[in-house]
């Protein structure tokens, strides 16, 4: 492929095997035109506790065994 | 009263408001049931008919509020728009005015395009057309355009880059627009945003999220942007956008109604949401601080439908930038955002079936931590629009079994005590109000909305005050048509999600989408085949009975007539009057409209690789420039 500008260059993951980019460069994929570099974290929203309900049961009785168990 | 100037207490009294009359009507509508269910004694069928009446009454009516509410909020827009202007920059309000000042934009834009195996052309066709509405104003330095590709064609993925190339190249792109192409598309759309912003997000303070057949003018953009630097708090500012670009029947039925009502909806949802306001995926700008602080995407554990990624994003996103302090807003006011919409019914309800799943997905996160109630309550809103049709399949079913399960009339309650048989009492006519009642729910927003638009002068965009009745009462008739065969999509949807089946991710298909015949049979002939049976079962079971089931019947019977009809291009008008459903973008095309499509005219009669010179693309001026 052929760029007529200058920094415009195309990366192809395939070509970037085996260097340092490795597992990042595949993920980024192809890009043409340099993207800004400057992260900017996206931390995971907790939107569920899974089980909650389940799992607090689940804690109560266990405590109610552990405690028998113990001989209380 | 506008989005901007929604105080808390007058939202709180919005909510209330609609919420009583709503929670009044269906339960009034209940009631008037019960009653006239109770003429042979009630049984258990219409204990059941009545609670799906009051649900489906609720339902109606509160959508039948959000127009009423919509009215009564509605302000006069800046520039109505006026039939074939000299000049077509007038068409756009905030170029009306060139001498008026505007706050100058301190802050950096990302403009957003993800695409998933799209025609590049006609996208980055329209990205040409927005970077010139951008330089028409000269503010091309605080927009970059990235365009972020998770195509999966590899023909497709090559012409992209040729055709990004191209742009680049005419619009002198080079360091201010990118092309981006993800191996793995994770996530989907959200996950190709936020992989953009986990890498390049701090570079800008804001992104303006589009689609692939997104549509804007520089000068909406360049306002969404002051609106934003003008409030500190506004995570996301979404803007109305109109269909444009509809040809077939269905597609001009949609284009119609979305230029026509939804402004008046989406005022009244605004006065309902105050600063909890919607965000539907596209055409709308985030702060990215906002964004990135508060709409990292969990997984949601087990496989789709119900786990995996989250589809319907847009929703949370909007939920979680309200959860963490944010304001969101839906600004009605501003013109100048478009997208395009389904061409037909099939296409319609592909989508419709992504959406589905991603709206039932969501019963996930009901009680997920710290949401405004208010976004629960949209959550429970989007599940609701594919619930309730269900509502009113179950009744009339119900109200077949209730044919079958119906006691034997007992004339001689107290043979001892009586000479004359007793006969049940006639409930016919209440019956009937009730019937009248759900029609005026149904009916009378829309009319109410023509009447208003005849009023106010706003019917002028729409062919005048004559054509916009006409197309208002066309549509009404159209979508009562197909309201059978869209409630058999919809329950189709429904229970392929409820047994697990996943709806995937299918590409949009846009452009000319005629159908044939035989097509639109093989897309719902279970549908015509579950009208027939429907018919004859209950022609065998109660044959007076038919004659009120075929305004259902009827449409299920012919629904591949009606979908191959519907999606073919409508005829012209006759002698020169304004063509049945038309919309401002008909009479005035938005010179961002005309700019792409001039782009596209030219690049498409040209080699697709060999550079236009720019000389050649210069017209129109006010929009090209």
């Amino acid at each position: 492929m052929n760029f007529v500008k200058g920094d415009m260059q195309e990366q192809d993951p395939d070509e970037d095997a085996g260097q340092d980019a490795g597992q990042d460069a595949d993920l980024v994929g192809t890009t043409i035109g340099a993207l800004p570099v400057a992260p900017l974290a996206m931390p995971r929203q907790v939107l569920e506790r899974p089980g909650r309900l389940r799992a607090r049961l689940a804690a109560l009785f266990g405590a109610g065994i552990r405690t028998r168990g113990l001989g209380n | 009263m506008s989005p901007r100037q929604t105080s808390l207490p007058r939202t709180w009294a919005a909510r209330g408001l609609a919420l009583a009359l709503s929670i009044g009507l269906g339960a009034s509508a209940g009631a008037l049931f019960l009653q006239y269910g109770s003429g042979d004694g009630l049984q258990a069928m219409d204990w059941l008919r009545s609670g799906l009446i009051l649900l489906s009454t609720f339902w109606l009516a509160w959508g039948a509020c959000q127009g009423l509410l919509g009215l009564l909020a509605w302000r006069a827009p800046p520039a109505p728009a006026d039939p074939a202007p000299a000049d077509p920059a007038l068409a756009d309000p905030a170029l009306a005015d060139p001498l008026a000042e505007a706050p100058a934009i301190r802050g950096r834009t990302a403009i957003l395009v993800p695409v998933y195996n799209e025609q590049p052309a006609p996208v980055l066709a329209r990205v040409a057309a927005m970077d010139a509405s951008l330089a028409a104003l000269g503010l091309t330095d605080r927009f970059d355009f990235a365009i972020l590709s998770d195509t999966r064609d590899e023909e497709i993925a090559a012409a992209e880059r040729r055709w990004f190339l191209r742009l680049v190249t005419e619009r002198g792109g080079e360091g201010r627009m990118f092309y981006r192409r993800r191996a793995v598309n994770t996530g989907k759309k959200a996950g190709n945003i936020e992989d953009f912003i986990e890498r390049s997000g701090a570079a800008y303070d804001f992104a303006l999220i589009l689609d692939a057949d997104s549509l804007m003018e520089g000068s909406t953009i360049a306002e969404m942007v002051r609106r934003m630097e003008a409030d500190p708090k506004l995570g996301l500012l979404q803007s109305l956008p109109r269909i444009i670009e509809a040809e077939s029947r269905f597609g001009r039925a949609m284009q119609f109604s979305a230029s026509f009502y939804s402004p008046v909806f989406a005022r009244g949802l605004a006065a309902l949401q105050g600063r909890t306001g919607p965000f539907w995926g596209h055409n709308a700008l985030v702060r990215l601080e906002a964004f990135a602080q508060s709409c990292g995407l969990p997984v949601l554990a087990g496989e789709p439908p119900f786990g995996g990624h989250i589809m319907s994003h847009d929703y949370v996103e909007a939920a979680l930038l309200a959860r963490a302090g944010w304001t969101v807003r839906v600004d009605v006011d501003l013109e100048g955002s478009f997208e395009e919409g389904p061409e037909n019914i099939i296409d319609y309800a592909k989508r419709d079936r992504r959406w589905c799943q991603g709206n039932l997905q969501h019963t996930r996160l009901l009680m997920a931590p710290g949401l405004k109630p208010w976004s629960r309550f949209v959550f429970v809103q989007g599940i609701l629009a594919y619930i309730a049709p269900l509502f009113w399949l179950g009744f009339i079913a119900a109200s077949i079994a209730a044919i079958v399960l119906a006691p034997v009339p007992d004339y001689f309650p107290t043979p001892y005590d009586q000479l004359f048989p007793i006969f049940p009492h006639n409930d016919t006519a209440k019956a009937v109000e009730l019937a009248i009642g759900i029609f005026g729910l149904l009916l009378l927003p829309k009319l109410l909305i023509a009447a208003h638009a005849g009023w106010t002068g706003r019917a002028r965009g729409f062919g005048g005050g004559w054509t916009a009745l006409r197309s208002t009462l066309v549509e009404l008739l159209f979508s009562s048509l197909i309201a059978p065969v869209m409630l058999m999509y919809q329950t189709r949807s429904v229970a392929q999600v409820l047994l697990g089946l996943d709806s995937g991710w299918p590409t949009n298909n846009r452009g000319d989408g005629t159908l044939g015949i035989a097509e639109a049979w093989a897309n719902s002939r279970w549908i015509a085949l579950t009208g027939l049976a429907g018919l004859l079962f209950v022609w065998w079971l109660t044959p007076a009975l038919v004659a009120w089931l075929l305004p259902v019947g009827l449409p299920m019977l012919f629904s591949p007539q009606l979908i191959a009809w519907s999606s073919q291009r409508g005829g012209a008008a006759r002698g020169g009057a304004p063509r049945l459903f038309t919309v401002p973008s008909d009479l005035a095309p938005s010179p961002v409209i005309l700019a792409w499509k001039h782009v596209l005219a030219s690049w498409t009669a040209a080699p697709e690789g060999g550079a236009a010179p720019p000389a050649e693309v210069t017209e129109p001026q006010t929009a090209y420039a």
